[in-house]
């Protein structure tokens, strides 16, 4: 039987033992260390981002507040209810008053704006590419819903003067004629808002156009079929000259 | 410092010249071929035969007339007898003319008069309709004497009307001005009113003028106004009164916008007025009243009641927004009734305006909406009233109508209620 080189083994096991060491250091030690800086990295920045949404809840908070008290001192809620918003926001399942709306819309866009900010102290590079891109989106977003809520108080206002209009005129079909005109306003208000978010742009002109055109189309074609002798009785009434002993328009009216 | 003024530069110098007149007759005219010439006339005949002591001005104003107005007025001033005569009275009348523009610059041409008197010092101003057909020589002096004699400040006309003529004034304006003021003015919205000096310079300080106000509201303004101010109010009885106005023809909803709107608006200006008083007093009446026969008005209540059905339908949903409950479902099981059963009781009418005046005060919608939207319900009122009455004389008619007031009066508490809620 050879006998064994004890120097050899041991050199062996020394080399083994640095290699364990070095795999244990690799595979648990660095990370560990690399986990541990991150988190130093992290952990302020983490805190950061704690502080700016502390702040952004605050100041949210403080100008929902004051957008409250100012609001209800120059009876906002009244003007509200006058102008018909109020009975827009109810028609959408949203059954709070003008101040109040406003003064959480004023919260949140301070508390999404200081998350935001935030996010960003957190990953500069990949936070501050989302963050321009909702900063430069943030106006339409805005726009559209100013388009979308004043259209739908247009649409109501119009709609219910071509009804009550048409209900003192003594139109049959007074309603249906007032929902097609608030049909017709939505429709084009809800054009103009998407495409201010830029979805479809091209696609809801020509859908709007299409239908808008062929609903103009179809009303004259209607009018022209339907009321010939309507318009002729109207233009004859508008263009013959007086004649003595004529009833007045309105006619049984006429003595109220 | 320089007084703001809407005279012309030829108004202006006229007035100079003239220096002072005792009474100032305005006559506005639009369109008026057919009546304006028998109306100066008369006024002249009037003031010959009234008031030949007395220094007159007459001032004609027109908006514009597309017929032979001015032409009219122009060759009936220069050939009329009467007005030859007039010259040489110890205070001949002058003439003058001041344009506005349009049917609806009417009450920039009351605005014309009421500076032309108050630059003249005039101690009354009167107005007539040019479009009347009933008017004679007394009318002048049946409104100007209780200014210029007896110490009133305003002369409110007092005409017979057929029984279905005028009832946004019978079941409306007369009973909502009565209850809320006091006052028992027949006729606030007529077309022939008289002022003093003193009303004339008060209707001058208010910023009114420099807002549009519309044709049908200007003399409710003027009558609410001078009753809650305190000034000291009377009638005149005119007779009957029969116009033929040559205006673009004007809807319902607009006559009662315009008259209701007007109302309303000064309710709640004189809120601190009308809700401390209770109860109405009689007004002086000048002139005798009498039944005299009128002609007949045409009316089609079946036609109102389809409107008024027509409305319940389809404003529903509008009326939902402020008017009451039990309002709502009183009007919707009256609308259940035949025809022939058809009746608007007075007290669902009264609390129906009452409710109406509240939306409005708190502008519960858009103000013009809200008074539009009315119409259907007054046209089933009057359609309650028409069958009601068709056997009815005039007297019984102006019991109703008294029925009706204290109806308004005695609901004054809904109102307030209401009003404070």
């Amino acid at each position: 039987m050879a006998a064994g080189n004890p120097h050899g083994d041991v050199a062996v096991a020394g080399a083994k033992e640095a290699n364990m060491q070095e795999f244990v250091k690799a595979a648990f030690l660095d990370p560990v260390h690399q986990l541990y800086e991150h988190l130093v990295m992290f952990v302020p920045r983490l805190l950061g981002m704690a502080v700016l949404v502390l702040i952004g809840l605050l100041l949210g908070w403080i100008l929902g507040k004051l957008i409250r008290k100012g609001l209800g001192a120059v009876h906002f809620d009244k003007f509200c209810a006058q102008i018909g918003l109020t009975a827009v926001l109810e028609r959408g399942n949203i059954h709070r008053p003008g101040s109040e709306l406003l003064a959480s819309v004023a919260y949140w866009l301070i508390v999404l704006n200081f998350f935001m900010i935030g996010l960003r102290t957190l990953d500069e590079t990949v936070m501050s590419l989302v963050f321009s891109r909702f900063f430069a989106y943030l106006p339409n977003l805005i726009i559209a819903i100013f388009i979308l809520v004043a259209g739908m108080m247009l649409s109501r206002f119009i709609g219910r003067s071509v009804l009550i209009g048409a209900v003192n005129s003594q139109l049959p079909s007074a309603r249906l004629l007032s929902m097609g005109v608030q049909v017709m306003i939505m429709i084009f208000i809800l054009s103009l808002a998407l495409e201010q978010l830029g979805i479809g742009k091209s696609t809801i002109v020509a859908t709007f156009s299409i239908l808008f055109g062929g609903v103009v189309l179809g009303l004259a074609i209607a009018f022209g079929l339907g009321g010939r002798d309507l318009a002729r009785q109207f233009l004859e009434q508008r263009l013959r000259r007086k004649e003595p002993g004529d009833k007045d328009e309105g006619g049984f009216l006429s003595h109220l | 410092m320089v007084k703001e003024t809407i005279l012309s530069h030829e108004v202006l110098r006229q007035i100079r010249e003239i220096k002072t007149v005792d009474l100032v007759v305005g006559i506005p005219t639009y369109n008026n071929a057919s009546t304006v010439g028998q109306v100066l006339k008369t006024i002249s005949a009037g003031l010959a035969t009234h008031f030949s002591a007395v220094r007159c001005l007459l001032v004609h104003a027109d908006g514009g007339s597309l017929d032979e107005t001015k032409a009219i007025v122009d060759h009936t001033a220069a050939q009329d007898p009467n007005l030859l005569m007039l010259s040489h009275l110890p205070h001949p009348i002058r003439r003058m003319i001041a344009p506005y523009s349009g049917s609806f610059g009417r009450s920039h041409a009351i605005h014309t008069f009421l500076e032309i008197a108050d630059s003249l010092g005039a101690k009354a101003l009167v107005f007539v309709d040019s479009s009347s057909q009933s008017i004679n020589s007394e009318w002048i002096a049946l409104l100007t004497r209780p200014i210029l004699f007896e110490g009133f400040d305003l002369s409110a006309p007092y005409y017979s009307r057929h029984k279905y003529d005028g009832t946004i004034t019978s079941h409306l304006i007369y009973p909502l001005v009565r209850a809320l003021y006091g006052k028992r003015i027949r006729q606030p919205v007529g077309d022939d009113f008289a002022f003093s000096s003193r009303l004339v310079a008060y209707f001058l300080r208010q910023d009114i003028w420099q807002r549009h106000l519309s044709q049908y509201g200007l003399e409710v303004w003027m009558a609410m106004t001078a009753v809650a101010e305190g000034f000291k109010v009377c009638q005149s009885f005119l007779g009957p009164k029969i116009s033929a106005r040559n205006e673009p023809g004007i809807e319902l909803s607009s006559v009662l916008n315009q008259v209701v709107g007007t109302a309303f608006g000064l309710m709640e200006s004189n809120y601190g007025v009308w809700s401390q008083i209770r109860g109405s007093e009689p007004v002086t009446v000048f002139g005798v009243p009498a039944e005299v026969g009128l002609e007949p008005v045409e009316v089609d209540a079946g036609r109102m009641i389809g409107a008024f059905r027509q409305g319940l339908a389809d404003l529903y949903g509008v009326w939902k927004t402020f008017l009451s409950q039990t309002v709502l479902e009183s009007l919707k099981k009256m609308a259940e009734n035949d025809p022939g059963a058809f009746t608007f009781p007075d007290k669902l009418w009264v609390k129906t305006i009452f409710e109406f005046a509240v939306a409005f005060h708190k502008s519960r919608m858009s103000r013009d909406h809200l008074i539009k939207s009315l119409t259907p319900i007054y046209l089933g009122r009057i359609a309650s009233f028409v069958l009601e009455t068709q056997k009815s004389t005039a007297a019984d008619v102006e019991n109703k109508v008294e029925l009706l007031c204290l109806e308004y009066e005695n609901l004054k508490y809904y109102l307030i209620e209401r009003w404070r809620a």
